[in-house]
């Protein structure tokens, strides 16, 4: 009888602490007082750490050899672009990302030159509940003095500027990161030496462009991984930018009240907080899901057209809008079409948004489209981040099953999209032409299908795969398949592999950038 | 959901044990007492976790709770029970940002939840104190008012419960006392959701006895 008293004490102690489980996203550690950061000044152009830094890199410590270090731009006209340096490696599924600062001995009496400094935070994605042995700080300098002269006496860069840096590349002779990391919020202590390697692939086909695409499986982190931002959030595809992705793959559903908003599937414990905010999103009004529903890291569940907006202007991320339900399908398009400032451009192309005095959509600034008009950018319109193609491209309509496919073909029948919509077909192959669509994403579980793909890719196809999280799988893929992209929640494993075992394919998917 | 796998198993085999004991048998020619009871609860309860965002909170609390439970109370330690449950969750108002054809607004959004649980487990009498644990499945309901706007939305969910009674007072064939509940909320296939606390009062009454 006593055991059975004490077996039940333990079964109710048990049930007790269950019922308790955290579900608060944890934050990334941050330096105090903003590190070595807070005393810097941001390089004069942001782009020229791409031409210093980028490459294929070993490491000593923490990351494994054969890492790629990824200089990436992001932010806002009306803000500023910025710049981030991250390490993505295959190991642990690794990654650090680290904002870069010129520091000057007039800040800093203690140094007598110039120096780049890197500061963030790195972490193991195979860890999904962060603790201190697989999140820390990381501080590292730039090596040789050559290259921090490079970036830190950079010509400054302003928006009336192309994107980029047209200097050509310092050398990368010697060129290495030097510094250490640290274990949770801890100071860095642990040793760590990046050493420059080789430059990373091209991925450009036989046209100068991008063959091969690292896609992003819901934004750059998972929620469950516990990045410190949840997926289908505007922050994802900063997230995303900085840790070498190429286009985003999020989700769209329509609410109560038809507004598309992005999320993924049920509002279950895992992706959202709130006592209120259960069942699904279909279940509610916008508001109502504002009023009661947040995120597991806080955010609110954005809408489409906040969404995209803030994409539009701080990335150059194309964004396969995967329909998580047919309704969803015409108002996410005519958000897009709305967004389009540039819509009216080229001869055919409707509605005439160019020409809308009541249109604030989206154009080209720099650089300006090749064919426009003057004075431009048009009063009323606002301009994208730098770099990035038109809306029409940047937004594409993804069809997951016969059913969206059905929907959007009678939409287009009854020309109720922009006549410059792209769709992408994640089933049949067939209705990849037969729709049209412009791009393919199967499975990867249906197997490589190489004819398939091969065909596809001959006639000017995107092909992709959905979502790869393994380094066998993704290795067999690139090597077999050769598709123009892979989604995955692992950014800098993908971009590691292409490095150590990808080829861009030879065929450019000239349909995605053809009005 | 490691513990709760524990806390199942440890009922089992707090179950099984009490299988494998043989009751006293040295001159008891006469069969133990066997009883049909049914049970009423009375009470108070609300959230327990996770705990709410106060943020522009105007006023929040739980409600009144009621559960009707049968059981068999044969010669072993342990008893199955079966009760039909409704558990307050918590009710609440407070100012959120809306959109409004005219922008953001802040408008007043009154809220509240509860569940239907039909529940099934083991339970134990020791002494005049009553323990139970079990799992079930639970109708929650949610409801809300956001700047006039009125929705309801319910799902089902498995759930546990865990009970503490003390019955105090036991004019036979009845006993009355004081019982404390938790709840835990479990949504399909992911972690423990919600967790309530219920107090209240109870009641058994051994409608059938037999030997």
């Amino acid at each position: 009888m006593n055991s059975d008293r004490r077996l039940l004490a333990l079964a109710l102690t048990a049930l007790t602490s269950a019922a308790c489980v955290s579900r608060t996203s944890p934050e990334p550690p941050t330096f105090q007082a903003g590190g070595l950061i807070a005393l810097s000044t941001p390089p004069p152009n942001p782009y020229s750490l791409k031409n210093a830094l980028e490459g294929v890199y070993d490491t000593t410590s923490r990351f494994g050899s054969g890492v790629v270090v990824h200089a990436s731009q992001w932010g806002s006209l009306s803000t500023e672009v910025q710049a981030s340096v991250a390490i993505l490696a295959a190991d642990h599924d690794a990654f650090a990302i680290m904002q870069a600062g010129c520091l000057s001995p007039l800040v800093l009496p203690a140094i007598t030159t110039t120096q780049l400094v890197l500061e963030g935070y790195w972490r193991y994605l195979d860890v999904n509940e962060p603790d201190s042995s697989s999140t820390g700080l990381v501080r590292l300098f730039v090596q040789p003095q050559a290259v921090v002269d490079y970036v830190c006496g950079a010509p400054a860069w302003n928006a009336t500027l192309p994107p980029g840096d047209p200097r050509a590349p310092p050398s990368t002779a010697n060129l290495a990161l030097v510094g250490s990391t640290g274990e949770g919020p801890n100071q860095p202590g642990d040793p760590l030496t990046v050493t420059w390697v080789k430059a990373r692939k091209s991925r450009n086909g036989p046209a100068g462009t991008p063959t091969f695409l690292v896609g992003v499986h819901h934004g750059g982190c998972q929620t469950t991984d516990n990045c410190g931002i949840s997926e289908n959030t505007p922050e994802t595809a900063i997230l995303a930018t900085q840790l070498g992705g190429d286009y985003l793959e999020i989700d769209t559903r329509l609410t109560k009240d038809n507004v598309p908003v992005f999320f993924h599937l049920g509002l279950n414990p895992g992706v959202v907080q709130g006592v209120y905010c259960t069942g699904k999103v279909e279940d509610y009004t916008y508001n109502e899901l504002l009023a009661d529903c947040r995120l597991r890291a806080g955010e609110v569940i954005p809408r489409v057209v906040d969404m995209i907006d803030y994409i539009l202007a701080r990335t150059t991320l194309p964004m396969y809008l995967d329909s998580k339900t047919t309704d969803v399908i015409l108002p996410v398009a005519q958000i897009l079409t709305k967004l389009d400032g540039e819509l009216g451009l080229n001869p055919g192309e409707y509605p005439d948004n160019l020409n809308d005095p009541n249109n604030n959509g989206y154009v080209r600034c720099n650089p300006p489209p090749p064919n426009h008009p003057t004075p431009w950018p048009p009063a009323g319109k606002r301009c994208l981040f730098p770099g990035s193609g038109p809306v029409w491209q940047r937004g594409v309509i993804g069809l997951p099953d016969s059913s969206s496919v059905s929907t959007y073909q009678q939409e287009l029948a009854a020309k109720q999209f922009s006549s410059n919509q792209h769709c992408l077909v994640e089933e049949n192959v067939s209705d990849v032409t037969g729709t049209p669509c412009v791009a393919w994403m199967p499975r990867y579980t249906r197997g490589p299908m190489t004819s398939d793909v091969l065909s596809l890719q001959q006639g000017g196809y995107f092909v992709g795969f959905w979502t790869i999280n393994d380094k066998a799988t993704i290795d067999a893929f690139l090597t077999t398949a050769v598709p123009n992209g892979i989604l995955t929640n692992y950014l800098g494993l993908l971009n590691q592999r292409f490095e150590a075992v990808g080829t861009a394919p030879p065929y450019t998917p000239t349909r995605t950038t053809t009005p | 959901m490691r513990r709760l796998a524990l806390a199942l198993a440890l009922v089992a085999a707090s179950a099984a044990r009490a299988e494998t004991q043989a009751p006293p048998a040295a001159g008891a020619e006469e069969k133990p007492l066997q009883a049909w009871e049914v049970d009423l609860f009375a009470g108070y309860g609300q959230l327990a976790w996770p705990t709410q965002d106060t943020t522009n909170l105007g006023w929040s609390n739980g409600g009144p709770g009621f559960a009707l439970t049968f059981a068999y109370r044969g010669p072993h330690f342990t008893h199955p029970f079966f009760e039909l449950a409704y558990i307050p969750i918590l009710g609440s108002g407070r100012y959120v940002n809306v959109f409004t054809p005219s922008g953001t607004q802040t408008q007043f959004a009154s809220n509240s939840t509860w569940a239907w649980g039909l529940v099934v487990g083991p339970g134990w009498d020791v002494d005049w104190f009553r323990f139970r644990a079990g799992v079930g499945l639970y109708d929650v309901v949610v409801h809300t008012n956001v700047a006039g706007v009125t929705n309801t939305v319910a799902q089902v969910t498995v759930g546990f419960q865990a009970a503490a009674s003390a019955l105090v007072w036991r004019p036979d064939p009845f006993a009355v006392g004081v019982e404390v509940r938790i709840v835990g909320l479990q949504m399909p296939l992911t972690g423990i959701y919600q967790s309530m606390w219920e107090v209240g009062l109870t009641g058994r009454w051994d409608f059938t006895r037999f030997r």
